[in-house]
């Protein structure tokens, strides 16, 4: 099994207690690796300075800048470097790691081109800027603003990297484990692909993608909540049920999300509906 | 004349593909028919001896402070054949009537006034370069990376609220000449095709734009024009069409925090079951 640039997996307790915004977004993100830092603070800085950006287009405080406003716009295309640097990264985890990929799932290519259209734009914009290309009219202008409109809209709900930070910001101020968590946890997967290294479900499958938890957890609780009749929701569940409940996978997801807790809710929801009754753990 | 067709076809070409969009939200600087209040600069190429007076006195008005930020600059080509007189165009901001400029301005810092002249807010600008992707005329605007701004001809907007001439206009008349002239935009624009009806010339965008070139005959070649000023016989709907586009992305904040609220509620409403609360230890 390959892991990504050499890094096994670390096997934690499993009483691992659900991580704060902070760690989320400060041990989780930066101690992993230098480039997915870079993306993270590329692409949140980046859209920070975008959002004063389009702040100003709305409304009229442009002069209480005081002529330094083309600070913001220098700050927005150095994040945005960092952030095409990050995404090399990003890309050449997809490319190395199998895990990652089957975490991900196809949406990925959604959120690649439509990153790979912002950051060329914006590239050729931020050349312009510094002087390195002459200022002239072309599309770039009018495609990065366009293309990021769009992915953040397209992203958040194609299960994209947008929602994927908008539901780590809110799964931290859940508690991890009540319905409305779980949902938010669907969301807010990072597609680390940490939990399909270890699960032995998966590896007994001999790699079949719908034993990945990663995508258990978003494409079964899609799925069932898709499905109107209790005869397909149990077929659904029939196949989450597969799981052996060993819990590795929480012992290694950054979330400590407790993903058996979403099967169980699953089976126990199903039984209820059909039988009027619980089913015990 | 010739003109009309090109502006009718633009015209057209507008309400079809981009002019839509605009009109959806409300119609934002539709081209103004009451032009009694506007000023026009009008330039006569035939004229003009390239004494480069106009950009010394433009860079006297506008570059003090940060040099190299003066806005007008006299180009000169050479048009096929021998005996053609070299061509030279004092190159500025045309000052169009639908300018997309103002419309894509991140900063709010360009206005289209009423006096016709498209100004400039050096505070409010962001060097955004919004405004240089979306101009029909590339060299109508300057972009200087040691300021981190754009500076382009605001029509001496100072000086034409007062009655006076601007600075380059005032400098060609005191040294003689008569090829840059200002005034109401109708007298300009009817001098202009006055002149042009008697040495058979073509005045450039006569109502699309507050400043008026004129063109001798011999230099209407439109490949030179296009590659030496940026300058083409049509004026650019691509430029209009990109400037309606990136104005709509603009407003593309509502569905995406529309967007954001629905993805809430759906997590909400969405619920499972509560799992059953296990102790720990048995896992």
């Amino acid at each position: 099994m390959s892991y990504w640039f050499g890094a096994k997996p670390k096997l934690s307790s499993l009483d691992l207690k659900k991580p704060g915004l902070a760690s989320l977004l400060v041990q989780k993100t930066f101690l992993v690796n230098p480039l997915s830092a870079l993306f993270h603070v590329g692409m949140v800085g980046a859209l920070i300075t975008g959002i004063i950006m389009e702040i100003l287009y709305f409304s009229s405080w442009g002069s209480i800048l005081n002529g330094g406003g083309w600070v913001i716009t220098w700050v927005h295309g150095g994040l945005g470097l960092l952030t095409a640097v990050g995404f090399m990264g990003v890309l050449a985890r997809f490319a190395s790691s199998k895990s990652f990929r089957v975490a991900s799932g196809r949406g990925f290519y959604i959120d690649a081109v439509l990153i790979g259209v912002i950051v060329v734009s914006g590239l050729i914009l931020l050349l312009r800027i510094l002087g390195i290309l002459p200022a002239a009219s072309g599309w770039e202008s009018t495609i990065h603003v366009a293309a990021t409109m769009v992915w953040l809209l397209v992203s958040l709900f194609g299960g994209g990297l947008v929602s994927h930070a908008v539901g780590t910001v809110a799964y931290s101020f859940t508690d991890g484990h009540s319905p409305v968590a779980l949902q938010i946890f669907s969301s807010a997967c990072s597609r680390c692909g940490k939990c399909v290294e270890v699960c032995p479900e998966y590896e007994a499958s001999n790699g079949l993608p719908e034993q990945a938890p990663a995508l258990k957890v978003r494409r079964y609780l899609k799925q069932f909540q898709d499905s109107a009749s209790p005869a397909e929701r149990k077929a659904i569940v029939e196949h989450v049920y597969a799981c052996a409940l060993c819990g590795l996978c929480v012992g290694v997801c950054p979330y400590a999300f407790r993903h058996y807790d979403l099967y169980m809710g699953l089976l126990r929801q199903v039984n209820r509906t059909q039988e009027g009754e619980e089913v015990r753990a | 004349m010739e003109n009309r067709s090109e502006r009718s076809r633009r015209d057209f070409l507008k309400g079809g593909a981009a002019g839509l969009v605009t009109a959806l939200l409300g119609g934002v600087s539709q081209p103004m028919a009451d032009h009694s209040k506007e000023f026009a600069i009008l330039q006569d190429t035939t004229r003009c001896s390239f004494c480069e007076k106009c950009v010394g006195a433009c860079e006297k008005r506008h570059g003090g402070e940060h040099p190299g930020t003066f806005y007008t600059q006299v180009t000169l080509t050479y048009p096929q054949g021998k005996e053609a007189r070299p061509l030279p165009v004092s190159t500025r901001c045309m000052h169009c009537f639908d300018s997309p400029c103002t419309r894509v301005c991140e900063g709010k810092a360009l206005t289209k006034t009423v006096l016709g002249a498209v100004t400039w807010d050096e505070d409010r600008c962001i060097g955004c370069l919004s405004c240089v992707s979306v101009c029909p005329f590339p060299k109508s605007l300057h972009y200087e990376p040691s300021q981190g701004k754009v500076y382009k001809c605001d029509m001496c907007y100072d000086r034409i609220v007062a009655g006076a001439n601007p600075a380059c206009v005032d400098i060609c008349h005191a040294y003689g000449y008569d090829s840059l002239s200002f005034g109401p935009f109708d007298e300009m624009r009817e001098l202009g095709m006055q002149k042009a009806r008697e040495i058979n010339g073509v005045l450039l965008y006569p109502g699309q734009t507050h400043t008026l070139i004129l063109f001798a005959p011999e230099a209407l070649n439109t490949t030179m024009m296009s590659r030496l000023f940026g300058f083409t016989r049509e004026y650019s709907v691509e430029t209009i069409l990109k400037a309606d586009v990136t104005q709509v992305a603009h407003f593309g904040w509502i569905p995406v925090l529309g967007g954001l609220i629905y993805y809430g509620l759906k997590w909400r409403k969405n619920r499972i079951e509560q799992p059953p609360e296990r102790p720990r230890k048995e896992q």
